[in-house]
């Protein structure tokens, strides 16, 4: 049975490139535009892998993306992407402390399907 | 695929969409909006935004696609593309380090660069960033003479900050080196006035970074000016090498934040040495001067 991944990102060329790297490990991959449509998809469902940009429209920001993905009892680990990296130390400390992975943009595509292989390791083992 | 996309990120932030800031807080008002662009602390912050989100995304794109098509993932590559998608790659690789680059200085010129200090092996710290420059030298055929003294303390420092002046001043030394050069990287404990050695059981207060390469060197005039920020050694017209001359700024902005000094040694034609120095616990140093 294949691994299922959620992409959440704004930018279409974005889900593309993430989709194909992890078609390419495996997963079968499902993409949405906005946390809203995040949290819609994951209703009743378990996913093994969730990515995200830090940044997407709508009213839901990143941290209230993730409270409502632990209160939805989503499990996976999460990669979060950001170009903020560097913007604040008090979201960098929530992030690592949530996120199993956070990639600054411009990132490598190997650093990507690194950071997902060791997750996923991680789960399995969990 | 992207189109208009990314270039309406900051658009909508600017315009007070419900759109999330980095904070995570919810945008303020078109009114409280004004106010901040007023407020140039807020305007710096909004700069870096700005140059974070719509520079970095598309960036991002860029590599994205290069790296996909390099690894055959779109189509089989034909051999006359390869070495221009590698070309295109280590452009935006460049690009992507000028960002970080004023980025940095940004925030270490406005004091708003945050510091997290933690106990590093000088050991780790050095060879691990000549490490990451291995491709680089062998490109050039350079030869690496590191020593790292085994008598070298724990030093507390901002990792992160530290492995990238090691890494600015190793990427200046293969940049400068002439093919098949040599370049020296030295580190170690030096308690009393630059370069001594302890003696004894005595516990070193500083340590030292040496980098050196054989280069062109640097005139006498321009040995100061190489850790102002835009100041580039070389003629605009006709330089050789890359980048906006940021690197040895950010240098001389961290090491002073760890309450130490950078300096450089050069003539001109004989190569160039930068030697950082810094206390091996710059926090206890900050509290005995009453900071």
């Amino acid at each position: 049975m294949s691994l299922n991944a959620l992409v959440i990102d704004d930018e279409k060329s974005m889900l593309f490139i993430l989709s194909q790297v992890l078609e390419g490990e495996g997963f079968e991959v499902e993409t949405v535009s906005s946390g809203r449509e995040a949290l819609n998809r994951v209703e009743g469902r378990r996913f093994d892998l969730i990515v995200t940009d830090i940044l997407m429209p709508g009213e839901l920001s990143i941290r209230g993306l993730i409270e409502s993905l632990e209160e939805a009892g989503q499990t996976a680990p999460l990669i979060v992407i950001s170009a903020y990296w560097d913007s604040s130390m008090e979201l960098r400390a929530y992030l690592e402390k949530k996120a199993y992975a956070c990639l600054k943009k411009p990132f490598d595509i190997n650093e990507f399907r690194r950071a997902v292989r060791r997750a996923i390791r991680k789960e399995s083992r969990t | 695929m992207a189109g208009n996309a990314s270039t309406s990120k900051t658009a909508r932030a600017k315009a007070g969409a419900a759109r999330p800031r980095p904070s995570g807080k919810s945008a303020p008002g078109a009114r409280a909006v004004e106010k901040n662009i007023l407020n140039s602390r807020d305007y710096r912050e909004e700069f870096i935004s700005i140059i974070s989100d719509e520079l970095r995304t598309p960036l991002s794109i860029i590599k994205g696609y290069m790296d996909l098509a390099s690894e055959g993932i779109l189509g089989p590559v034909p051999e006359h593309l390869k070495d221009p998608i590698d070309q295109s790659k280590a452009c935006a690789d460049r690009l992507s380090r000028l960002i970080d680059n004023l980025l940095h200085i940004s925030r270490l010129e406005s004091g708003e660069a945050h510091f997290k200090f933690q106990s590093v092996s000088l050991h780790t710290l050095i060879y691990g960033t000549v490490a990451g420059f291995a491709k680089q030298m062998k490109k050039k055929g350079l030869k690496a003479d590191v020593r790292v003294a085994p008598d070298s303390p724990l030093v507390l420092v901002d990792e992160e900050k530290m492995r990238e002046v090691a890494a600015h001043l190793l990427r200046n030394a293969i940049q400068h080196s002439p093919m098949g050069g040599r370049i020296r990287v030295a580190a170690g404990p030096c308690p009393a006035g630059r370069g001594k050695k302890p003696k004894g059981p005595q516990r070193a207060s500083s340590v030292r970074l040496c980098i050196e390469d054989e280069g062109e060197g640097v005139a006498a005039g321009g040995r100061e000016a190489a850790f102002e920020a835009f100041r580039q050694m070389e003629n605009p017209l006709t330089r050789k090498n890359e980048g906006m001359g940021l690197g040895l700024a950010i240098c001389k902005k961290v090491i002073e934040a760890h309450g130490g000094a950078i300096s450089l040694r050069a003539r001109k034609g004989r190569g160039t040495a930068v030697e950082a120095v810094w206390p091996v616990d710059p926090l206890s140093v900050r509290s005995r001067q009453g900071d």
